[in-house]
């Protein structure tokens, strides 16, 4: 078939960043695999100044234009690619932009808020036919080794599967600690304070709890791990460990139950768990059970551990090692502009994840397990 | 000094004896059908996972006067446990004699001891979300007939309610359905939620390959957080090839902590009657389980 970019294999990708005011983790991950250059950053004029200052940081790191003009940007420098890390509510907005100008894209998490646009996106990705990678850990070597030793037979047909998937931060005040009289913490305020440490979660208007903000890692985890899609899910949620969540009525740890094609069955555990809970980061751990065997993999190894005198409590004690993530989720999309192949995160199984999560958000509200749609 | 007549395949008593202060392991029951030693020889009753073939020397234990503790995992049911406690208090004539009481021996591991004096002195804050992997090679039926649940499942309902020190007000299982007949085993799901919000996920699996089990517990508090977890003990034995796991294994110290709980419970007439209540309330909890697996649907369980 006829790609929609003319482009010529192993020659360079030349990326947007657009909206860098989330993460800018995404756009410097995929920057870092030679083949993809990062030539603009855009956004559209009206986003508000602290929105602006972001992505002009990133251009100012890069030595490369900032435009405040989506479309022109997209247009008039040679983008193959769009990265998007926006605000969450802008995510799907952009993305569709970019996909009916015919870029490819590559979008940070979470896929949408609401399912039509979620739709919309995937619509507009097979329309353009262009490549979708919703940037997630799935190549951490730990997973990725879990993936390939269950794709060989290892343990035989798998019969369950399960995600811990905690992170150890905190997000200012611990619940309960809110005095009288004061009033409740505002969302995007607390998210644009807490970018200066890295604390920040999913910075936006509309407040986003873990399972809607984090649950794509977990879920995505499976989706490679098993392959089989969710059609039933029954959790359970709650704000347990800060205020910002509490005040947003937003949760932050959260359990789901998962059913699966062929009869496996799966569950998750995901949350924003306070620095306390965990020296390094939280602790991310793959459980699956097969008809031949199981599997108990640590999502963090391989890692080495560090201590010292003086040491700040903020830093962790053990550290990764040997982590290719970001260069392996770039190649992964390489090769996929280069051989029309899928990504391993494309459109239609992130939104799949999407619906597993509104399914779960519902199930949390009803008390019942409720079907995927 | 409190004499025990005990039953347990596999345990080492004499060295549980070696280790016992207060007590005496005065009788070991080699079998279910081995008698009770003289009514003058033993004050109390220990029995290891105690099967249907027990009943009769449990209500023989209980006729005269004496202490009986069951340790779990067992087929017996609630109708047959409460009818224990009857007996116990028909017969019994203060707090000194013929007490009646069932035990999950993981309270005692000192792992689950660990986490739970943690939990109890705050130092977790309030537990939030509790996740439990036993994974083993074979299923033991909770009664003789099938498709009920394997006995090690009711070990770890009660020790999630334990705990949280609370009781699930909703119950969601879930198994995958090709391991139900099979011979590989069963693989369950089980999903407990709590009043204000805590939860449970606890997940078995009786389809592993002979050899050892696997058990994880992991506890989610407010203020920090506890993992007790198989695969952070694990040896390496390196003999070509990929090296073997080998399990650092809490040993004699499980049943030892257990009798001497016992035995410190008899010489301070500590009342052990919440035990039956406790092990009564995980019957109840492994029967919305069942229920929940047969019509798909979440169910609120009803303690009396």
């Amino acid at each position: 078939m006829t790609l929609p970019i003319e482009h010529h294999p192993l020659s360079t990708f030349r990326c947007a960043a657009l909206s860098a005011v989330k993460h800018d983790y995404v756009a410097r991950g995929v920057a870092s695999h030679p083949r993809f250059q990062l030539v603009v950053v855009a956004d559209d004029p009206q986003v508000p100044d602290w929105a602006h200052e972001r992505n002009q940081q990133l251009a100012d790191d890069f030595q490369i234009p900032y435009v405040r003009d989506v479309e022109r940007a997209l247009h008039e420098f040679g983008v193959h690619v769009a990265i998007v890390s926006s605000a969450a509510e802008r995510h799907c907005d952009l993305s569709i932009r970019a996909a009916l100008a015919g870029k490819h894209v590559i979008q940070d998490k979470p896929l949408a808020t609401c399912r039509s646009e979620a739709d919309r996106l995937v619509a507009a990705v097979e329309h353009s036919r262009v490549k979708f990678l919703m940037w997630n850990r799935n190549f951490l070597p730990s997973v990725l080794d879990a993936s390939q030793r269950i794709a060989a037979g290892a343990i035989g047909q798998p019969l369950s599967a399960h995600v811990d998937f905690y992170f150890a931060k905190d997000a200012g005040p611990p619940k309960g600690s809110r005095l009288p009289g004061y009033p409740p913490i505002d969302w995007l305020t607390y998210q644009l304070g807490a970018h200066v440490d890295g604390s920040d979660g999913a910075v936006g208007h509309d407040p986003l709890g873990e399972l809607s903000n984090e649950g794509i890692y977990p879920l995505g985890y499976l989706q490679m791990l098993v392959g089989a899609r969710v059609h039933r899910v029954f959790a359970r949620s709650t704000t347990h460990f800060h205020q910002v969540n509490a005040d947003n009525q937003v949760e932050d740890l959260a359990s789901m139950t998962l059913e699966m094609e062929g009869g496996l069955i799966g569950s998750i555990a995901v949350g924003r768990s306070g620095a306390a809970s965990h020296p390094s980061g939280g602790e991310m751990k793959l459980h699956v059970v097969g008809t031949e065997g199981a599997l108990v993999v640590n999502e963090s190894r391989p890692e080495i551990s560090i201590y010292y005198r003086n040491q700040p409590a903020a830093e962790p004690r053990q550290r990764r090692i040997a982590t290719e993530n970001d260069f392996l989720l770039a190649e992964n999309f390489a090769q996929a502009i280069d051989h029309d192949r899928d990504t391993i995160l494309n459109a239609q199984a992130s939104r799949d994840i999407f619906a597993t999560i509104e399914a779960a958000l519902k199930s949390c509200r009803t008390g019942q397990p409720v079907e995927v749609e | 000094m409190m004499r025990l007549a005990v039953h347990g395949e596999n345990a080492d008593w004499p060295a549980v004896a070696a280790r016992l202060r207060g007590g005496s392991i005065a009788c070991t029951l080699e079998t279910a059908d081995t008698p009770l030693p003289s009514e003058t020889s033993y004050d109390a009753l220990l029995l290891l996972a105690p099967n249907l073939s027990h009943t009769k020397t449990i209500e023989q234990a209980l006729t005269q006067g004496k202490h009986v503790l069951l340790a779990g995992p067992t087929p017996l049911s609630s109708a047959v446990l409460e009818a224990f406690s009857k007996t116990s208090q028909q017969v019994r004539k203060n707090q000194a004699t013929g007490q009646f009481s069932i035990v999950n021996p993981d309270h005692f591991l000192p792992s689950r001891q660990l986490l739970h004096q943690q939990l109890i002195a705050g130092k977790l804050g309030q537990p939030g979300l509790i996740r439990m992997h036993r994974w083993e090679a074979n299923a033991t039926p909770l009664n003789a007939t099938s498709p009920s649940l394997p006995t090690t499942l009711v070990l770890d309902l009660e020790l999630a309610t334990w705990i949280l020190g609370a009781l699930p007000n909703v119950v969601y299982a879930t198994e995958a359905p090709q391991s139900g007949s099979s011979s590989k085993g069963r693989t369950i799901q089980v999903h407990l939620g709590f009043e204000g919000g805590p939860m449970a996920l606890i997940g078995y699996s009786s389809a592993l390959p002979s050899g050892d089990d696997y058990r994880t517990l992991s506890v989610m508090g407010s203020a920090g957080a506890a993992y007790a977890d198989d695969h952070q003990n694990m040896q390496l034995l390196y003999r070509g090839h990929h090296p073997q796991a080998i399990r650092a294994e809490e040993k004699i110290r499980p049943l030892v902590n257990l009798v001497q709980d016992f035995v410190d419970a008899l010489q301070t007439s500590r009342d052990l009657s919440s035990g039956v209540a406790n092990w009564l309330r995980a019957l109840t909890i492994a029967q919305a389980v069942e229920h929940s697996l047969a019509s798909r649907q979440a169910i609120s369980p009803e303690f009396s």
